[in-house]
């Protein structure tokens, strides 16, 4: 393997210190995103080397430690999505990384999938091997566990109660593991090193409550789904619910009996990364990306306005601007337009478009005046300095049907945010005019 | 050598990654220093060393809480907390009695240990141990300040964290003989903590003190000095050997600061020399213990106002919910004094939490409590507890405001990274106990 680099750390954006690591040098860079399972400081030891070996020969290879695990700065409660989005993006920074090809496997694939549609000026393109969308069924997503207490008593108990001792790996890999005697050895170290039981247990609790289901179709990369029909440990409907939701996403199936990527059959996998990565067309990146919209709006302005007066009302419109102008800015988001008697915004993280709605609507209480707002996370399309596309009808939807003072969201919201401690209140299944099908929505109860 | 797997113990919930080597009669136990990890010890240099002592002893070592592959934690550790780590891993091994090996400031923990649980170390060896990391009055030693500590160490190491580089300072011949051992302490480093926790655990061993702990060791102690180490001052070592009872000095040679560097095989030799010599015989009626004197305010006057009924019944209660909480936080209610209570701790931290708990709930009676702490040598006689630090307890109990909670500056020290908060009240003389007594009101738990 070409140079590997010492490990090293960023800061994310809280402090965090994050370990990354490169491996190789070249012209394109990959960027691994390891799963809750598994850290940096084992990717350069047999038999996880062979593979990365593949990468080095001719790309540079990046990886890091998830907040929480491995070597990078531990977390008092499992991240979300939006935290770990940050660190993403402050690894590749540090690399110096523009534009990545992003591999992911299993529960990996959530983040990749979400920071994919967020940032897609990042990301080239998309591997993702035995992806999965969710952990516990739904309607459409059968394939599952059946609830989580069934997850956490016939999978997460009896995987910790192993945990480290390295028998785990016979299950994911049931090939190495018998032709590979240090596997064991090497699994028990990958599982000791990665996490501790407790903290494994807690973020096992969190990825069983994701769902990424709906930024599938937001993916704008070209896309690979890999999956290895005989691996056992790996339901394949998973692999082809990604390769039927996320826009013309190619799906391989390789040989192999390992559910993870260096496992029995990696040669196939390398070869197949290599020609979909010097193959595929790059798709001309356009202006579109995934966002959180929020739609404000001032409950009964137009009584507020006689009420008040034209120049009292035209003063306390320009403070109620400002406040939002400047609260969207401290939450990261960006104050797209002024609608008159609100506003609408973007955000990169939902649970910072969560936070910033209800802070606002605090704030603007103080002027005599209560907000309604709606929220939804989709593909949101820059036009100038304006912005369009459907998440942006679907926001000011929603943001209508609020009763005052409510912060309103989609469940696309409410799926992304586990993990952030916002609750939300079901206010059940509203059609939105003009948009196909039933919408679930959510009122957030507190943040 | 019969190498166990990495197994986990549970301790307030936590995870503690441990580990043992070897089956002798004799049980070893290896509390590493603030970093390091189970999981690089069978791999050299650390491996050999380990495999020696797993020859003749069954070795036992595991990773703190917050470090290694434990359960991590986000704010400060006590070292009361790492002391039911030690516990926890070795009720889980079935160890009843065992040699305690540290180094450096691992001897921190190992020393506070050894006082508080006599019944559980037969002996104790200390490698370079250090009492404080900073010079005081009569402490020698260590650095000029906390801030040039700050600047000119933790900033150093924080730095090159990770790397492997400070091992050509601590470990200088091992770096320059064995070309894999920066590559080695580099993971080390990595493996036993991120540098986010890195940083608050440096600097919580700077506000560390036991120097009033030493002289409560009853434990036959080896203290372990190697002259030529640069990185480690003889001083610490010296005070140590002065002021724990009976400690024998030994200055062996070699140029790492660490075990098993340069002069390993002295080291090993010298502690399997010392733990041939008879056990300590535990004198299991004395063990460092916090003792909590409280004091019912202005009782006599109290009584007369309540009349004799209302008083007895008041008292009733009092005693009732004192002799729960003091259970509850793990304390013994020793004995009621008429109008208070005299209990002990394992910990000082439980005790100042007690103690203002009690405050608080004895407060809805209509009366107030003067409390004293101090952690010192307590002596069991029956059902009855006796020495110094009992007399000592009541004294600085009965120098409290109303409401107060008082204590020792031993007490102070020992809670570091409780987050327990004290205000200064000065310098007092005790009656009947020699010198000058600084105390401080506890301000928030």
């Amino acid at each position: 393997m070409k140079a590997a680099s010492p490990v090293r750390y960023v800061r994310s954006e809280d402090g965090r210190h994050i370990a990354y690591r490169t491996m190789g040098a070249g012209d394109q860079d990959y960027l691994i995103v390891l799963p809750s399972l598994g850290t940096i400081e084992m990717l350069t030891v047999p038999p996880a080397k062979r593979l990365m070996r593949g990468y080095t020969e001719h790309s540079r290879l990046i990886s890091f430690d998830r907040r929480g695990a491995g070597l990078s700065d531990p977390v008092a409660v499992p991240a979300t999505l939006e935290e770990q989005m940050a660190d993403v993006i402050a690894v590749l920074d540090a690399c110096g990384s523009d534009r990545v090809v992003i591999e992911a496997q299993a529960e990996a694939a959530m983040l990749a999938v979400v920071f994919a549609a967020t940032h897609p000026e990042r990301v080239s393109h998309l591997i993702l091997m035995h992806p999965m969308a969710r952990m516990v069924t739904a309607p459409g997503y059968d394939w599952g566990w059946p609830d989580e207490e069934t997850r956490d008593r016939d999978f997460v108990q009896p995987m910790l109660a192993r945990w480290g001792t390295g028998e785990n790996g016979m299950t994911a890999s049931p090939v190495l593991a018998g032709t590979d005697s240090g596997f064991m050895e090497w699994w028990g170290r990958w599982e000791r090193l990665s996490s501790s039981p407790g903290t494994m247990k807690e973020r096992m609790k969190l990825v069983a409550k994701m769902d990424v289901r709906e930024i599938l179709p937001r993916v704008q990369a070209p896309s690979l789904i890999l999956d290895r029909p005989q691996a056992r440990a790996m339901d394949s409907r998973h692999a082809r619910y990604f390769a039927e939701h996320i826009p013309d996403a190619d799906l391989v199936e390789l040989p192999g009996r390992d559910a993870i990527s260096f496992g029995d059959g990696f040669e196939a996998y390398l070869e197949a990364i290599e020609r979909f990565v010097t193959g595929a067309v790059v798709a001309r990146r356009d202006q579109r990306a995934l966002a959180t919209v929020m739609f404000t709006d001032i409950v009964g302005s137009t009584e507020l306005a006689a009420e008040r007066g034209d120049r009292d009302w035209r003063d306390l419109l320009e403070r109620h601007d400002r406040i939002t102008r400047d609260l969207v800015g401290a939450y990261g988001g960006v104050a797209v337009k002024s609608t008159g008697d609100g506003f609408l915004a973007t955000f990169d993280g939902p649970a910072r478009a969560v936070r910033c709605a209800t802070e606002l609507g605090e704030r603007v209480g103080t002027l005599g005046i209560q907000l309604r707002a709606g929220l939804h996370t989709g593909e949101v399309e820059v036009i100038g300095a304006d912005v369009g596309g459907m998440a942006v009808h679907i926001g000011a939807r929603i943001g209508a049907l609020g009763d005052p003072g409510e912060v309103l969201a989609s469940s696309t919201v409410k799926d992304l945010v586990v993990g952030s401690g916002i609750e939300f209140a079901d206010r059940g299944s509203h059609s939105l005019k003009g948009v196909p099908g039933e919408w679930d929505l959510f009122a957030v109860d507190s943040v | 050598m019969a190498d166990s797997p990495v197994r986990y113990a549970i301790a307030d919930g936590l995870h503690l990654a441990y580990r043992t080597w070897g089956a002798g009669d004799q049980d070893i136990c290896l509390i590493l220093p603030g970093f390091g990890t189970i999981e690089l010890l069978d791999e050299p240099p650390a491996g050999p060393a380990i495999d020696r002592f797993a020859r003749h002893s069954r070795l036992i070592s595991f990773d703190r809480r917050g470090t290694g592959l434990s359960d991590p934690i986000t704010g400060d550790v006590t070292l009361e907390e790492q002391m039911e780590d030690v516990i926890a891993v070795l009720d889980a091994c079935g160890c009843e009695r065992v040699v305690i090996w540290a180094e450096s400031e691992g001897a921190m923990l190992a020393t506070v240990f050894a006082a508080t649980h006599p019944e559980r170390v037969s002996h104790l060896v200390l490698l370079h141990p250090m009492a404080r990391m900073t010079v005081a009055e009569d402490y020698p030693a260590g650095w000029a300040d906390e801030e040039t500590r700050n600047r000119e160490f933790v900033e150093a190491v924080l730095a090159q964290w990770g790397s492997g580089q400070t091992a050509l300072l601590v470990s200088p011949v091992l770096a320059s003989r064995d070309p894999g051992f920066i590559e080695w302490w580099g993971r080390w480093e990595r493996m036993s903590m991120a540098p986010g926790p890195a940083r608050r655990r440096i600097e919580w061993l700077g506000r560390l003190d036991i120097r009033p702990i030493l002289p409560r060791v009853q434990t036959p102690a080896l203290i372990v000095d190697r002259p030529d180490a640069l990185t480690a001052s003889s001083e610490h070592a010296r005070y140590f050997a002065e002021h724990v009872p009976g400690a024998e000095l030994r200055e062996l040679p070699g140029r790492d600061a660490i075990s098993f560097g340069d002069g390993f095989d002295e080291f090993a030799g010298a502690i399997e020399e010392f733990t041939r010599g008879g056990a300590g015989v535990a004198d299991h009626q004395r063990a460092l213990a916090t003792v909590m004197f409280t004091d019912i305010v202005g009782s006599t006057e109290l009584a007369a106002e309540r009349g004799d009924r209302d008083w007895r019944e008041l008292l009733e209660r009092h005693d009732r919910i004192t002799r729960d909480l003091v259970g509850a936080y793990g304390g013994v209610a020793v004995k009621s004094t008429g109008d208070g209570f005299l209990a002990t701790f394992d910990g000082p931290a439980r005790a100042v939490r007690c103690a203002t708990d009690l405050g608080e709930r004895v407060g809805d009676l209509g009366i107030r409590l003067r409390a004293g702490l101090h952690t010192g040598e307590v002596e069991v006689i029956g059902a009855d507890v006796g020495g110094m630090a009992v007399h000592i307890g009541a004294r600085i109990g009965a120098l409290g405001d109303p409401g107060e909670v008082l204590a020792s500056s031993t007490v102070k020290d020992l809670v570091v990274g409780s987050g327990i908060e004290f205000a200064e009240r000065g310098s007092h003389s005790l009656k009947g106990v020699p010198g000058e007594w600084k105390l401080f009101a506890v301000d928030s738990v």
